[in-house]
């Protein structure tokens, strides 16, 4: 394995098929789990979470392998860059797969409920409203649907209860709003620590990116204590809430699992920089984890203005 | 060889040519669109035929250069290569011209696509192809007739609408022996409008602007409501409602136009027909008439057990077998057997609310009478050894209330 | 482009199962795929057969009508998603790294990842057809490869179904990344953008394509997934969501992935006609603009597949226009190729043939495209045969016989011998044949009325299938003779020169015959 400066080329691994199978038990296992009629029984999940800690052994075993390559020197600029379009192509088609549900919410909310909903203005300007769905006269975003819960607004008045039948919908001046806020400086502090990185300022990094990195985390607790919240009686604001319901929790919710993707690689990145792995050019890792980063951030604002904010 | 790099080129040019002669003078052995029956089909017929034509003759030009240079420019012949290979004032010639030509096609279609769409009633006539659809002006905001299509898994409910209050309401449901036949494995070879056979066709008066309002019930799958010669093909969606419509000549009175479900939706796509008999405006009434006075009838019937055993039998056959199995075995897991099931054998509240409502694939029959619905309850809670209670139409009609 | 040297020539080569279960290279990754794609199109092909089985006469006689639609939606998702793409990863993996001279892949154990990931994905997609039940009355999916819910959503078995999709989904990109790194980043030194052979601009601009429309999958089948299990409404009008809304996404997906399955193809066929023609590609910057066209365009053109469902006008005509825009590049590239031709000095070696035939039958397939695009006569071919004699003539002749071309043409480059020539012919003839006694019957059926997905059908309909039928036999049998030959070829025959052809254009002809398993470990210099 001497390594002249030439593009690295690895040998033979096993980690890949330990992967394939990894997914595959994952996945099969959920599968499997699934009730055969909607409304059923869940089976066991025991199958899943094998696939899990395959996958969990794969992701130690192939990162270790990386970073040991890294650290060795093998890679050369070119490798470098391999890597980097890989990251952002990788990002690329995250962007895709959001925009499949900023699709649906655009849908479901300027298409759908048009047909579905007359206007008093305008009684009889739709077939579907005017023929199927007469009692849903007027209906607005946010919506659960004809024969979903009702819509009673972003807060109750003083005193009011939220009927069984009723729902509210997310502020965004609350939570959401503190939540941009934390996101948006999680990214500051991340650019200020890759700013140490690359002088060379240990302290700086470090700190920083810890600072980042509890920014990540404090998110996600205020976005779980949100859920919570949603759920309660007092919102009765749950994923099977009609079509805002589905929207607004597959949204937010992919993009929490995404905020917890990333603080978990700012974690790693933050673990190998305390062990002292990158220098002041050779650090991708870290910029591929600050790519994703600000990916997660610029998702959150679009979520922000088009889920919370534009209701 | 060479003859064979010519057959290939041939042949691709007759099968065009084939096709071409499929419009024109082969029309009636089924080779094309069948012959057009009303101004919608008429227009796209005349789309088909125009785009035909000119990818013929496209076709025509692009096969030939290269039949023109397989023949010639073929090493055996002795052909030296040319060294050209560019040509911008070519590439933009063949950029423009192919656009130039969809232009074309672009004002063409758009013309057809806005008669298609109209279901106002705007005039009493129209013209296409110097054939005139005539019809009565009765001054209604939309058409002179209105009439719902439902479909379900796998059968079609149709609606004869006045205002917005449905007047006649009927199922139409694949005649019994051709789904037989076909599920059997029979010899089907001599069987009449095999596949597109109905119990009771829908009548449609002639001379009649008729808008069709097509839906799927709320619980069910799509469906698409096809008649190739009324050139009427709409999906069937459940929760919405699509529109379209047709005018039938007084020329085709007494005609049966038949067509299929045309968009997959589970097991038996292809056992729902769709049979249309265009008839006069009186014999429409009379039909209408009749139609009512029969569901009346029904209503006013005195059902005990064996009568409603009776027609029972025939709803289920019609409705609930494809799925439940004539038998009452169906197909677990997807289709509960109900034979010996906990619900016909328990609870009546139990086994209406599951009919009126559905559950899962299991479709919501609201939509039929109460007196089907009782008899096939209470067939199905009697028969294949099951011992559930009798049901009458009065605890349908409770049922709903509640 | 910085030195691409590689350095790694001192590895022992792994033999045996582990050669191909932990490779991490290009040739071997891509002899796996296109093993696994040859093994899908069998299984594709046996579906199709039992479909043409059935409807080889009206009436019911083989399967039951669940079992059918299962046929028809496993048949199509194999073929497109395990026969026909994988084939064209296969080729991009041996050929891509060869034609612009790169070591290898650019992440050459991700590469075998996204191939490892496959089988487990096709496990998936059939498991459920030997789960529970009974095996006839069809378990597995039966809802088209369309899958539109609401009839998905009803299916017991949806979990396997999705994930299936999901893996796929996930290969697919991770192939695709790849191939585009490679390509950015691992072109020898002077192989600038405007240099790189056809076929790998074409495949450059299918990754783009993949990476942007498979996540789009993805959500389309995530959203079935919580509808059916996790109490969402996205495609339950009750719920304020529509069955139409999962078409919109499918179709963002769907469309551009037919020109996934073209556009390579399109590449393969712009070297083969030079090589033969014996004369320089008609137009090639012309070529590069009109593939990058097609993809634009394909973006914009989904609800062309949606005419029927009720649209809004202004809809129906847009999409009307902009399909039929396509027809404009998709000329250019017809016409250069014909000018490529024109004036050359042809032999009509098999693979020259399979490409002359797919430069016809796909252009045919294109003149049906066209007519489909026509919004008012689609009211009439939606949904009806004539839809699948389109698609038929676009993939079988069009994706399938490029892929086929491909495979005769650089195979003396991957095993070092020539293949049978009299077998190549024997094979071009009876699948070329067989292939037009197949789908041309269907435009007749098709325009005649009869619906597509139907397990049985009216008795005007039965000469043309039973003629569809005995083709689909045949043809899958003439594929036979491609197996044949082709383990033929690999175990040995006339040896193959580097050039193998009489001077191709591009970098992989100028390396031995059989390609070193490590080619260009010094990038080549490009003029
Ligand atoms: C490789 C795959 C492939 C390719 C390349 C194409 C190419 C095209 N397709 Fe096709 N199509 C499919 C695969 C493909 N299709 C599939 C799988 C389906 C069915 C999906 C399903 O429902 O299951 C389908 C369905 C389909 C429909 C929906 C039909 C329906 O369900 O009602 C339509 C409608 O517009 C359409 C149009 C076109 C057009 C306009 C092109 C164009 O790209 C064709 C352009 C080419 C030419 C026109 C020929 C060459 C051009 C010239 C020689 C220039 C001069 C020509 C003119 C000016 C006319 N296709
Ligand atoms: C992508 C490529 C692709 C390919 C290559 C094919 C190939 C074929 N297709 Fe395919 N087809 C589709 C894609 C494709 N199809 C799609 C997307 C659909 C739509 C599905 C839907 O509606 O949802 C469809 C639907 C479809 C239908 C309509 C079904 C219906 O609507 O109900 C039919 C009917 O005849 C059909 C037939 C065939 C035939 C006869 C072949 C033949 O070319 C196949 C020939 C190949 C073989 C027969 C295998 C060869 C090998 C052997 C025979 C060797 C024997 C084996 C051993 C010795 C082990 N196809
Ligand atoms: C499209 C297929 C289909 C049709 C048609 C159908 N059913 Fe069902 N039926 C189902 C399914 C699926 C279930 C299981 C629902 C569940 O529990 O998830 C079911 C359940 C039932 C049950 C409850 C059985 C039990 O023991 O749980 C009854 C009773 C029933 N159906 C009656 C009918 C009647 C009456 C008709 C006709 C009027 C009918 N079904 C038509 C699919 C169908
Ligand atoms: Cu109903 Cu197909
Ligand atoms: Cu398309």
């Amino acid at each position: 394995m001497s390594a002249h400066g030439g593009y690295y080329l690895p040998e033979p691994s096993h980690w890949p098929l330990v992967g394939s199978l990894g997914l595959f038990l994952t996945t099969g296992g959920l599968a499997m789990a699934l009730p055969s009629s909607p409304g059923g029984e869940m089976g066991s999940l025991a199958v899943m979470y094998t696939g899990f800690a395959v996958l969990a052994f794969m992701m130690f075993g192939w990162f270790g392998t990386v970073i040991r390559e890294s650290e060795s020197g093998v890679y050369n600029e070119q490798v470098d860059r391999s890597f980097r379009m890989g990251m952002g192509w990788f990002i690329f088609s995250e962007v895709m797969f959001f925009a499949a549900f900023f699709g649906a919410l655009y849908y479901v909310r300027e298409i759908v409920l048009e047909q579905l909903a007359q206007t008093s203005a305008n009684p009889y300007n739709n077939l579907t409203g005017e023929w199927i769905w007469p009692a849903f006269k007027g209906a607005t975003w946010p919506t659960a649907g004809p024969e979903g819960l009702v819509y009673k607004g972003a807060e109750l008045a003083e005193g009011a209860k939220l009927g069984a039948k009723e729902f509210l919908s997310m502020k965004a001046m609350g939570i959401p709003a503190l939540n941009t806020l934390i996101l948006l400086s999680s990214g500051v502090t991340l650019t200020i620590a890759h700013w140490g990185l690359k002088k060379g300022n240990r302290n700086q990094l470090i700190l920083w990116l810890a600072a980042t990195v509890l920014l990540g985390f404090l998110f996600i607790g205020f976005q779980a204590y949100e859920y919570v919240h949603a759920y309660s009686d007092e919102m009765n604001l749950r994923l099977s809430t009609g079509a805002y319901g589905s929207t607004f929790f597959m949204l937010t919710g992919f993009h929490g699992l995404h905020v917890l993707v990333g603080a978990t690689i700012l974690t790693v990145v933050l673990l190998r920089c305390i062990k002292g792995h990158f220098s002041e050019e050779h650090h991708f890792a870290f910029e591929a984890g600050a790519w994703y980063w600000h990916f997660v951030d610029v998702v959150w604002l679009g979520l922000f203005i088009f889920v919370y904010w534009l209701v | 060889m060479s003859s064979n790099i010519m057959k290939i080129v041939l042949k691709s040019v007759s099968l065009l040519l084939l096709l071409t002669a499929a419009g024109t003078v082969f029309a009636e052995y089924n080779l094309n669109i069948p012959k057009p029956h009303t101004p919608n089909a008429t227009v796209m017929y005349n789309q088909n035929m125009f785009s035909i034509w000119v990818c013929f003759w496209i076709g025509v030009v692009v096969f030939g250069a290269m039949i023109i240079s397989i023949i010639f420019h073929r090493k055996s012949k002795g052909a030296k290569p040319a060294s050209f290979h560019e040509s911008t004032a070519l590439e933009v010639a063949w950029t423009i011209v192919p656009f130039g030509i969809l232009i074309a096609f672009g004002v063409y279609a758009t013309s057809g696509i806005l008669q298609v769409e109209d279901t106002t009633q705007k005039a009493g006539k129209i013209t296409v192809d110097g054939k005139t659809w005539s019809w009565t002006d009765k001054n209604n905001k939309k058409s002179e007739l209105n009439v719902k299509v439902v479909a379900h898994q796998w059968y079609w409910t149709y609606e004869i609408l006045e205002g917005h209050k449905t007047v006649y309401k009927f199922d139409s449901v694949i005649d019994k022996s051709h789904k037989e036949a076909s599920l059997k494995g029979k010899d089907v070879s001599k069987i009449k409008n095999y596949m597109v056979e109905v119990d009771k066709p829908l009548y449609l008066p002639t001379n009649t602007k008729i808008r069709f309002l097509i839906t799927a019930d709320a619980k069910d799958v799509i469906h698409s409501w096809w008649i190739p010669k009324l050139g009427v093909k709409r999906d069937a969606i459940p929760g919405f409602m699509n529109e379209a419509w047709t005018v039938i000549d007084a020329s085709d009175n007494g005609k049966f136009f038949r067509g299929q479900c045309a968009e997959l939706c589970g097991t038996y796509h292809a056992f729902m027909p769709i049979v249309v008999k265009a008839v006069s405006k009186e014999k429409f009434k009379e039909w209408l008439a009749a139609g009512k006075s029969e569901s009346q009838k029904l209503a006013k019937v005195d059902w005990n057990k064996t009568n409603l055993m009776s027609h029972g039998k025939k709803v289920y056959e019609a409705k609930c077998a494809a799925c439940h199995k004539p038998d009452g075995s169906g197909t677990p897991p997807a289709f509960p057997a109900l034979k010996g099931s906990k619900i016909a054998n328990g609870k009546a509240a139990d086994h209406i609310g599951i009919v009126l409502k559905g559950k899962n694939a299991m479709p919501a029959f609201k939509t039929m009478s109460d007196a089907d619905l009782a008899a096939v309850i209470t067939y199905e809670r009697n028969s294949w050894g099951n011992k559930g209670s009798v049901v009458k139409p009065a605890d349908i009609k409770a049922a709903r209330a509640r | 482009m910085s030195e691409a040297v590689a350095h790694d020539h001192h590895h022992a080569h792994p033999t045996g199962l582990k050669r191909w279960l932990f490779t991490t290279n290009h040739k071997d990754i891509g002899t796996l795929y296109l093993w696994f794609s040859f093994t899908m199109f069998i299984v594709g092909g046996i579906m199709a057969l039992v479909i043409r089985a059935e409807l080889f006469e009206p009436g019911m006689q083989i399967v039951k009508p669940n079992f059918f639609n299962m046929m028809t939606t496993l048949h199509g998702l194999i073929m497109v998603f395990g026969a026909i793409m994988p084939a064209f990863v296969g080729l991009a993996n041996w050929l891509i790294p060869m034609m612009i001279g790169a070591p290898d892949m650019a992440l050459p154990r991700m590469n075998n990842w996204s191939f490892w990931i496959l089988p487990f994905a096709a496990t998936l997609l059939v498991a459920p057809m030997f789960m529970g039940g009974n095996f006839m009355d069809g378990q597995g999916p039966a809802f088209g490869w369309t899958f539109y819910a609401p009839l998905s959503t009803n299916y017991q078995n949806l979990g396997f179904f999705v994930f299936a999709v999901h893996l796929l989904g996930i290969s697919s990109i991770m192939g695709s990344i790849n191939i585009i790194a490679t390509i950015l980043n691992m072109r020898a030194p002077g192989m600038t953008l405007m240099k790189m052979p056809l076929f790998v601009w074409t495949w450059l601009i299918t990754a783009f394509l993949l990476i942007a429309v498979m996540p789009v999958l993805a959500g389309a089948v995530t959203m079935l997934l919580t509808d059916r299990y996790f109490g969402t409404s996205f495609f339950i009008a009750a719920g304020g969501g529509d069955p139409v809304l999962f078409q919109h996404v499918f179709w963002f997906f769907g469309h551009p992935e037919v020109y996934i399955m073209i556009l390579p193809a399109f590449g393969i066929v712009s070297h083969i006609i030079p090589t033969f023609a014996r004369k320089k590609l008609f137009g090639y910057s012309s070529m590069v603009y009109a593939t990058a066209s097609i993809a634009f365009l394909s973006f914009i053109v989904w609800a062309h597949h949606m005419y029927t469902v009720g649209m809004p006008k202004a809809g129906i005509l847009f999409f009307t226009y902009a399909t039929m825009l396509i027809a404009v590049p998709t000329g250019v590239k017809v016409f250069n190729w014909v000018a490529t031709m024109w004036r050359g000095a042809m032999t009509f070696e098999t693979p020259m043939l399979f490409a002359i035939a797919f430069v016809v039958l796909f252009t045919f397939g294109g003149f049906t495209g066209l007519m489909l695009s026509i919004s008012t006569a689609d009211f009439q071919y939606h949904d009806s045969y004539f839809v699948v004699a389109h698609f038929h003539y676009v993939l079988v002749p069009g994706a399938l016989f490029a892929i086929i071309a491909g495979v005769y043409y650089w195979l003396p480059k991957w095993t070092g011998n020539m293949y049978s020539e009299t077998l190549g012919k024997w094979h071009f003839w009876l699948s070329a044949i067989s292939v037009n006694l197949t789908f041309f019957p269907m435009h007749f059926v098709g325009l005649a009325g009869m619906p597509r997905r139907y397990a049985d059908y009216q008795l005007q309909f039965a000469e043309f299938n039973m003629m569809s039928s005995i083709g689909g036999f045949v043809f899958g049998l003439s594929q036979l003779i491609f197996l044949y030959l082709v383990i033929k070829c690999i175990r040995g025959g006339k040896k193959a020169t580097d050039q193998v052809w009489d001077n191709p254009e591009g970098l992989e002809w100028t390396v031995p015959s059989p390609a070193p398993y490590h080619t260009f470990e010094t990038p080549p210099a490009v003029k």
